[in-house]
This record gives C-alpha cells, structure tokens and sequence, in this order.
C-alpha cells in the first residue's frame, strides 16, 4: 500500500503539472534563491518500504493530498511524494496513541483555569489604519490589495 | 571585561558599580565579539539600547530591572522592530505595538539589545529550522544550542546579556536552557500575557525567560506577571511573590522513574542523580514516582500542537503582512505559493500534520483521543503531587548534539522533547537549571536539570531550585567561548 502511495503522489495531479498552477510552480521552481535546502529532490526516486502499521488511518493518497490542500499548501509536484512518505512516517509513529484505552475519558482542551473570562464591553482605542497597513505587501486607498477574484482576467 | 558579563550585571547595577549605560555598552561590545561565531541575533540595535539607557541614567527613579540588557525571541512582537519569527513568511514585519511582557520588561528599566533567532514559530528543538541560519552553541559551536529559544539561551550563555524573553510550547525555554548551561523557566499556563506573541499552539504556549540564575528569573517573572486585558487566558492568580529559602527541609522531591529511563544518556542520568543526592543534603527526602503515561506524551503533543498550528498559521496568506508570491496570478494561487515559498520544511511538515488530524473522518480518532490522553498525562501529575512536592529530573534526554546531526530526521528531533512535553500538556510551571558539565570527546557540555511544580506554584518551583542552585553553584560555570570577547577587546 506504502509503495502504491508514494508512486501515485510522486505522479501528482496532471491537473497540476499543466494547468491553472503552472506559474505558481514556476515561483516555487526558484527555490534555488530559497534559504531552505530542499530536503529531498529526488523526483524518480523509487518508492521506500517504510514501517506501515494498520492503525494509521492515513495510508491512502488522497489523506496526504487533502491535508495539503486544508493547508493551502501548493507544495511541488517533485517534492510531493517524500513529502508524502515522510508524513506518512511521522503519522505511524502517532499511531501508538490510538492504541491506548480513553474510554470515560473526558478531552482536555486546555489547562487554563479560567476559561470563561468575560469583561465589561467598551470601546477602546485601537491602532490606526495606517501602521496596520504598512505592512501589507500589497495595499492601496486604506484596503488591503489582493488579486482580483470576479470578473475578466486575474 | 569579566566583571560586566551578563551573569554579573544584575549585582553590579544594584549595588551602583556600573550605571544602565556601562551595562549596556559591555553588553554590546560583547555580543559584536561574539555574533560571528554564534549567531544570537537576527537584528540588534545597539545605539538605540545605549541611547535608552542614556535617558535611565538621567532619571531619578530606577525601575527594578534598571539598566538590564536583555534579548527579545523573534517570535515576541517589539514595536518597530523586524519581528518575524525566523520565518521567511514574516520577513519585514514591523509591528505596530510590543507584546506585553516586552512592554513591561521595556516599562521596569530593561534594556533591549536585540532579536533573538529562534526555529521558524517556534518549530524545532535545535534552532537549525531557522530560515535565517542555525545559532551555535557556546560550550562547542558545532553543536546546536537546542530550541525553539536557540538565539536567546546562547545569548544568556555567552554573557551578552542579562536575561531573554523567549516562549515555551513544548520545552523551548528548557531545552535550549539545558543544553546551553542557563536557567529558563516556563511559567504555569496562562501566568504571563501572551498577548503580542506569536501564536503557535494556543493551549500550550507560554511565554518564558531565559537568564544566567534563578535570581534573576525571579526578578523578572515578579516584573512580567499579572492579569492582561488583552489575554483572557491570563490568570487571576495573584501577583507574582518570590519566596527566598536557604535549604531544603521538609522538602518532598518525587523523581520520576520514566525521565530516567528510555533513550536518556546514562551519563545525564547519572549528574542528574548527584543533584537529586544535593537536595537531598540540602534536608530533602527523595522518592521515585510513576508517571506512566510520559512515553506517549511525544505523539500527544504532536498531534495537538501540529492541530493548533494548522488553525493559527493560517493567517499567512500574502494579505496583511509579511511576503507574498503571486503564483498564477489568482487569490488561491497566491495564497498557496506564498504559502510554500514562505514556510520551511518543518512548518510545511507541521501545517499538513494539523490539517490532517483536524479533518473530517479523522478529527475523532487522532486528535479528540490526543487530547484525552492528553487528560491521562495530566492525571499522573496529580496523582504525583499527592505525595511530593516537586517532581525532579532530567530536561534533556541527551547532551547537546552536533549540528545537522538530527535536522534530516523529524521524529529523531521530536525525541529531544521527551521530558518537556509532559509538563507543557498539563500546563504546569518547570524550570531548567544547569547541573553539571560532562566531558563528551574534547569538550565540556552542560547538563539540565527539571524541576516540575504543581498548576500555579510557580513561586515554589523558582524558590526550591534557587536555594539548591544557590548551595551549588553549577550555575557560575560558564562556557569557555565567552572568554573570546575578553580576547576582542
């Protein structure tokens, strides 16, 4: 399953390698001025037999992909499949947790002891429109600047 | 020279042997000597920190940390300065306002001298997640100084100054503060505002302080704490009241059997161990307790802090700050491009991870049942503090490793968190003191030891390991690197 997975990312979406993301690619293909090392860069690089273990419920392509595209990451088609693997590898190493019994356990979403703090409702001074936007790298007459989204050419 | 290192300046400024402008020349002349060797700092600002401490000086009134050069981790936002959390994302970002604990510690006569480097938001246990370049440990520079508070503790190490504002989500005060011989303290959840941080994981994070003893920790949490408006997790408890303690009598220490057990360097244990038998002299009684749920807190952490910082990273999308990359020319391309050209492998890593156990079918299984073992971890120290009063033991499994020795591998990094995590899970304040140097090939590395108190007694964790810290000493070893600012001179 492990081999079929890193085989299918490394493909990619063909959508991808030609279409509407094309240029995106094209900015991220300047990762050479990038301070990070690309860790791995290998595009045919065959698939590994890493630890598989049943109770990682991520053992499919589209679990890695969909993460990716919760995060709005537009990772490289060349980098998807270690990206992949490596996800993969972190999550099975997770998977010992799901192995321990919580029945009649109740969550612990944090350890604050005052979760409920409510204050008087007012108005107070906040910072001007100006600092706030200078540091957009994009901004004109008091908005923020982003490319368009509705009607004719981006 | 010696005399106006970072670990001498609290006592020299209070007995008014040097005045806030000597302290913070000394400070910057020393950290010019050793910045290119270390790599402390993104940004400093020296004529502005010496033209602050001008106006001190003139001043009648002195505040209670009158003329102290400190450090600011990258990730605490200072009105002004690039505050960018070592992220390439970020870079540029000025913010308009500083965080409170800057504001306060700004507010009590302390100086800024500059940015601390840190791992990208945080990410990382050895500051080589960096986008800006890996900070090196003083004791041997070709080791990592540990992280996420990687530019902070090395700074503190080095002397340049006399205390640094870093946070803490799952140990990066302690570790770094472990493996850079300093003290650094993680306060109780919600005990200092948060506001002005740079969120990462928002049920664990802490701001936190790094400094050469646990006198000045003191000092500075009295000055950093109290309720923030602007933080609702702040806690009512009341102000902050350092209790000074000569010894240890009638002190109950619980060693935990699990922080000793594992991958722990048997040579970590063992200093450990001659530190549980100096508390012991000091009038403690020691025992060993259980915490039996410690060797799953790994992956509890990861899931629910990687959850958390999918949510809170989300902001870093090319609109309001930092950079952007236009990718295809549309919203959702830019987005995505600033995004992957912005983050580092790890935050990617990271980003993904949370993503993942945070979506539809999985949300349950991974990170709904994280955060009930998360409760089971949480259980144990109660159970714990039944019976003793502070739980005592290792920070760090191992010495401070070489450079690039673990940056391949995420899950050998994540390991380096083992004994921290526990304590951030449940919120509870633990403080790491150096206890010793051990010898590892030609060099001298220092070793940290944990003090772990109950939900809000963290008054009580600073004082017990102060009066040890004090009756010790291991604190006043520093590492032979600072004596390179002496030869610069």
């Amino acid at each position: 399953m492990r081999s079929k997975l890193a085989l299918k990312l490394g493909a990619a979406n063909p959508a991808n390698a030609s279409g509407s993301r094309g240029a995106a690619r094209g900015c991220l293909g300047t990762a050479a001025r990038a301070p990070y090392p690309a860790a791995v860069e290998q595009q045919n690089r065959p698939p590994q037999n890493s630890a598989t273990n049943a109770d990682a419920p991520a053992s499919d392509s589209l679990a890695v992909e969909r993460a990716l595209r919760l995060a709005r990451l537009g990772v490289e088609a060349a980098e998807r499949a270690p990206f992949a693997r490596e996800f993969e590898r972190v999550l099975a190493s997770f998977a010992e947790l799901r192995r321990i019994d919580v029945s009649g356990v109740a969550p612990l979403h944090t350890p604050s002891v005052r979760i409920d703090a409510l204050r008087e409702d007012r108005c107070a001074p906040s910072l001007d429109r100006e600092s706030l936007l200078a540091n957009a790298p994009d901004a004109h007459d008091g908005f923020f600047g982003v490319p368009k989204t509705l009607g004719g050419d981006a | 020279m010696s005399a106006r290192a970072g670990w001498n300046l609290l006592e020299s400024l209070a007995a008014g042997s040097c005045s806030a402008l000597d302290a913070v020349e000394a400070a910057s002349l020393r950290t010019r000597a050793l910045e290119p060797r270390l790599h402390a700092f993104l940004s400093t600002a020296f004529d502005g920190a010496e033209e602050r401490a001008k106006q001190l000086d003139a001043r009648p009134a002195r505040g209670p940390l009158h003329g102290l050069p400190f450090a600011v981790k990258a990730n605490l936002c200072w009105e002004g300065a690039e505050t960018n959390a070592a992220s390439r994302v970020l870079a540029g970002y000025r913010p308009p306002y500083s965080a409170t604990t800057v504001q306060r510690a700004l507010d009590a006569g302390a100086v800024a001298l500059g940015v601390a480097n840190m791992d990208e938001f945080g990410f990382g246990s050895s500051g080589e997640n960096s986008a800006y370049g890996a900070t090196r440990n003083p004791w041997d520079p070709t080791r990592a100084p540990g992280g996420s508070s990687s530019g902070a503790a090395a700074a503190v190490a080095a002397g340049s100054v006399a205390f640094a504002l870093g946070s803490d989500t799952g140990g990066s005060v302690r570790q770094p503060a472990a493996l850079c011989g300093v003290s650094g303290f993680k306060p109780s959840y919600g005990r200092l505002s948060r506001f002005g941080l740079i969120a990462f994981a928002s049920s664990l994070d802490c701001v936190g302080v790094l400094a050469p003893s646990v006198e000045e920790l003191e000092l500075v949490m009295s000055v950093l704490s109290g309720v923030d408006e602007r933080d609702s997790t702040s806690s009512t408890l009341a102000p902050f009241a350092p209790e000074r303690r000569d010894d240890l009598r009638g002190v109950r220490v619980g060693a935990p059997r699990e922080h000793f057990e594992g991958g722990v360097d048997p040579r970590v244990a063992e200093c450990v161990r001659a530190a549980l038998r100096e508390c012991e002299r000091l009038g403690a009684s020691v025992r060993e307790v259980e915490l039996p749920h410690t060797r799953s807190a790994i992956a509890t952490y990861y899931v629910i802090a990687s959850a958390e910082a999918s949510s809170n990273l989300a902001r870093y999308d090319g609109v309001r700050y930092g950079t952007r990359a236009s990718g295809d020319g549309s919203l959702q391309g830019m987005i995505e491009a600033t995004r992957a050209h912005g983050f580092g492998p790890e935050t990617r890593r990271r980003v993904a991870l949370g993503s993942f156990v945070l979506s539809s079918g999985y949300y349950e299984a991974w990170y709904v049942h994280a955060l009930k073992v998360r409760r089971l971890i949480a259980n144990d120290f109660e159970r714990a503090f039944e019976h003793v009063d502070v739980l005592v033991g290792p920070t760090s499994p191992t010495l401070a490793f070489r450079l690039g020795e673990r940056a391949a591998d995420p899950l050998a990094m994540y390991a380096s968190d083992a004994l921290t995590v526990p304590a951030s899970l449940a919120g509870l304040p633990a403080l790491s003191t150096p206890c010793g140097l051990v010898r590892d090939g030609d060099v001298d590395l220092p070793v940290g030891l944990q003090w772990i108190g109950p939900l809000g007694a963290d008054e009580r964790v600073l004082s017990l390991a102060g009066a040890w810290q004090r009756a010790t000493a291991h604190h006043r070893t520093h590492p032979p690197l600072a004596d390179l600012a002496e030869a610069a001179r």
